[in-house]
């Protein structure tokens, strides 16, 4: 055989040899929720935003299927929810602290954009809507590294509320721990751009809607280490608007490790508690 | 080496190595290189929605900028670019981006037969459509291959291609690992023979990595039985081939490619949900297949250019979750005219990678030296024959040799709105733009140029008057003014969006400085297109080649 011959059949088996094998596929199995680990969705959204509806309608969908596992805020900020750009609906439904968690959670690519247990994933930290279930998926199997309750004190009449969290560390930890606060009010009817609608729907139901935060935007440090077993009592308070109803606020509390030097900012665990039963 | 964290590390290598190859040949190399610095002042006007993001509100300032440096000797080439984004626009129209670095580095050696590259390469197989790693500043779109690629050269006419490596995002890369295969040839029938073959084939697979198929495994868990995926495969593989065939005047390419089923995003397909609703857009496992042909004749005074393109499914990413401009392996090549002009330009029609049925016909008619006929016709269906795009596009150009050029001609467009821009409830937006450009040389030195475009339309911001005038003294100085008016609005109130600038270039080096009011509008390059913003404020611009 000549070697010009033999040059043309190793070219021609190599793509065979490089491209040919088959694998074996991952098996996909349904999800089946548990544990005690509690993950914390913020979704960035604004009432301009004609593909957020979508999102929601994902959030509703994430709910069903993790209703012990997931507590989710929704948050008006950014380009999408100005009302000075996007002139719908009569709530401007955005928020000092939002705006702060807008950027601290940045870069934005996109809306709906949601943020996972304010962790990256494939060096992404605002998500599409279609990879919020993979990575809620990921963090679920996870055990949480403390645990905490919530609890409340609500004055109906001069709306004042003080929200304790009493927990203690599952593993020793260290970093800038933080502890967040923030009040949702759901059930917020108000104009929304929605694209599979076919344009506003003006008496759109929003849910999970970021009013107030009791602590700042990126929470209140409360340690640097906790041991094993080690357990912690924080109280914050703080006033519930009289424009907004009491019966359909939520408080959402979640702990953070903050690690500057890493630029990481992984929420641990989350809780959610109505403030009213 | 983790050149991300330090970059100065890899660039003092790199330099290191080079200098020891002079030294070892005693030979004197050839440097190269380029910049561009692109600096903007942004000015809020809320009238014109020049507003609301950080750069309007708090920074006031943003810059992007590039500088390339190549070294060549001894059949060595060594090359490092270092980007910077300091409060930019271009990851994200509404959001700003900071980071800054070493954005490229790579060697290559020519060994007789082999050419071997190592580092952040661009390349591509065919005309794209299964693989093109490339830089589209404008767009942020940076798909580098960060790898090694060999080439051999079988002989003088038949060359085979191999490389492996992972897509370059911003400044780390993609977790999946790609891999490519190519063999180029060209076949002609001899010395007096018109004809010849330029045919070629290509393979490229991807494999994701154990964390994104992690987190692809659990959102399709997450999934309602009647979507549910059952596995789901880690390698998929797209194939091409292709051909060009040139005989006399006449010259024909054809590719057809193929990709392996992989999961993909459908954003048209219906999903539902654990609460019974439904959403649009979920994960499906699916092939995809693309066909793209391009048929042309270029006579002396005559030509005609046929283009056809069939897209089914033929999304092909670096991670399963990134959209938009994001992870591309591959490039789509647009069916549409590419128009210059700010009127005729103002409506893009974005490559559709799902499902897209299009064809182009462009036909050039100069039956004297002085003058020339173009008419264009471009249509763009999805695969179940609704509408995207459609555009009528004539042109007539008339020359006084060293005097003068006048170019006019008229434009009508259907453009999918709610489709290309993603804005819910609008209607199709038809219009009917003729545009005159004139220009006249005063004398060897200077010239004067005048730009009149009118588009006529009732939909989107309504109808346009866009002028310009252009002021030039060769070889250093442009001085344009312009003005885009807003005659018949529908969304906002009559407004005017004017533009001045000063262009200076003396020898490799250009200057470029305007005050600038741009309209909110899809800005495309090479196909690929993004809803930008408006924008109200200063743009500075340095270029230069040494």
């Amino acid at each position: 055989m000549k070697i010009r011959t033999l040059k043309y059949i190793i070219l021609a088996i190599v793509p065979i040899l490089l491209f040919g094998c088959r694998e074996e596929r991952r098996v996909i199995s349904p999800i089946v929720p548990g544990g005690d680990r509690i993950i914390l969705l913020e979704e960035f959204t604004g009432k301009g935003c004609s593909n957020c509806p979508k999102g929601s309608r994902e959030i509703e969908n994430l709910l069903s299927l993790y209703p012990e596992n997931l507590v989710v805020v929704s948050i008006h900020a950014g380009f999408f929810a100005n009302p000075d750009f996007f002139k719908i609906g009569e709530h401007d439904l955005r928020t000092e602290e939002g705006e702060a968690l807008f950027d601290y959670l940045g870069p934005n690519s996109g809306y709906p954009a949601g943020v996972v247990d304010r962790t990256y994933f494939n060096g992404e930290l605002q998500l599409t809507a279609s990879a919020w279930a993979g990575y809620i998926g990921n963090e679920i199997e996870e055990d949480p590294l403390v645990e905490f309750q919530i609890s409340r004190d609500y004055n109906g009449q001069d709306r004042t509320i003080r929200v304790s969290l009493n927990g203690r560390a599952k593993a020793s930890v260290s970093g800038d721990l933080r502890a967040s606060v923030m009040i949702l009010e759901n059930g917020i009817v108000d104009a929304q751009d929605d694209f599979e609608a076919g344009g506003v729907v003006e008496d759109y139901v929003h849910k999970h809607v970021l009013r107030d935060m009791l602590t700042k935007f990126d929470g209140e440090s409360f340690a640097t280490d906790l041991l094993v077993g080690e357990a912690f009592d924080l109280e914050f308070s703080g006033t519930i608007d009289p424009d907004w109803n009491d019966s359909r606020i939520d408080i959402v509390a979640f702990i953070t490790n903050v690690k500057s030097g890493e630029g990481t900012f992984e929420v641990l665990q989350a809780g959610q508690l109505h403030l009213v039963d | 080496m983790t050149c991300y964290a330090r970059p100065g590390r890899c660039v003092f290598i790199l330099f290191a190595i080079l200098l020891g190859i002079q030294t070892a040949h005693s030979q004197e190399g050839t440097f190269s290189g380029s910049l561009v610095a692109n600096g903007n002042f942004y000015q809020k006007d809320e009238k014109i929605g020049a507003a609301n993001t950080p750069q309007y509100e708090k920074q006031l300032y943003g810059a992007d900028a590039w500088l390339n440096l190549s070294y060549s000797i001894s059949g060595y080439e060594l090359g490092v670019r270092f980007d910077l984004f300091n409060n930019s626009q271009l990851l994200n129209p509404n959001d700003s981006y900071t980071d800054q670095g070493l954005g490229r580095w790579y060697i290559k050696k020519r060994i007789q037969k082999l050419h071997i590259s190592a580092g952040y390469l661009y390349d591509q197989i065919g005309s794209g459509v299964i693989f093109r790693a490339y830089e589209e500043r404008p767009l942020l779109i940076d798909n580098a291959l960060f790898g090694v690629r060999l080439v051999y050269d079988i002989n003088e006419d038949w060359q085979v291609k191999a490389f492996t490596g992972k897509q370059k995002r911003l400044f780390e890369t993609y977790d999946s690992v790609l891999k490519g295969l190519s063999l180029d040839g060209y076949v002609t029938g001899g010395e007096d023979a018109n004809w010849n073959i330029v045919p070629g084939f290509g393979i490229v697979g991807k494999t994701l990595s154990e964390g994104q198929m992690d987190a692809l495994a659990n959102n399709l868990s997450s999934y309602t039985p009647e979507d549910f995926i059952n596995e789901v495969p880690y390698n998929s593989y797209a194939f091409t081939v292709y051909n060009t065939l040139n005989i006399g005047n006449f010259s024909w390419y054809v590719e057809g490619a193929y990709k392996t089923e992989e999961v993909i995003f459908d954003l048209f397909a219906e999903r539902t949900l654990w609460t019974g609703e439904t959403n649009i857009g979920k994960y499906v496992l699916s092939p995809g297949s693309l066909i793209y042909s391009s048929l042309s004749y270029a006579g002396s005074d005559f030509g005609i250019l046929f283009d056809y393109k069939r897209t089914d499914k033929f999304n092909f990413r670096a991670d399963p979750f990134v959209t938009l401009n994001r992870g591309m392996i591959n490039f789509l090549p647009p069916m549409n005219r590419l128009n210059t002009y700010r009127l005729t330009a103002r409506y893009n029609p974005a490559t559709q990678e799902l499902g897209e049925q299009a064809v182009q016909v462009d036909l050039r008619y100069s039956p004297k030296k002085n003058l020339s006929f173009l008419v264009n016709f471009s249509n763009i269906t999805d695969l179940n024959g609704k509408q995207l795009y459609r555009e009528y596009f004539t042109e007539v150009t008339l020359k006084k040799p060293r005097k003068w050029t006048l170019v006019g001609g008229i434009q009508r467009q259907e453009y999918n709105q709610e489709i290309f821009e993603g804005k819910s409830g609008v209607p199709i937006v038809y219009t009917f733009t003729p545009y005159v450009d004139y220009l006249y040389k005063i004398d060897r030195k200077k010239s004067f140029r005048v730009e009149m475009q009118y588009m006529d339309t009732d939909e989107d911001f309504g109808s346009w008057l866009f002028a310009l005038v252009e002021f030039g003294i060769a070889p250093h100085w442009i001085f344009e003014i312009s003005d885009m008016y807003n005659v018949d609005p529908t969304k906002t109130g009559k407004l005017h969006y004017p533009t001045a600038g000063v262009v200076y270039t003396t020898g490799s080096n250009r200057f470029a400085i305007r005050y600038v009011k741009q309209v909110e509008g899809v800005v495309c390059s090479g196909g690929i297109c993004r809803l930008e913003p408006a924008f109200s404020g200063v743009r500075l611009n340095v270029s230069s080649n040494f």
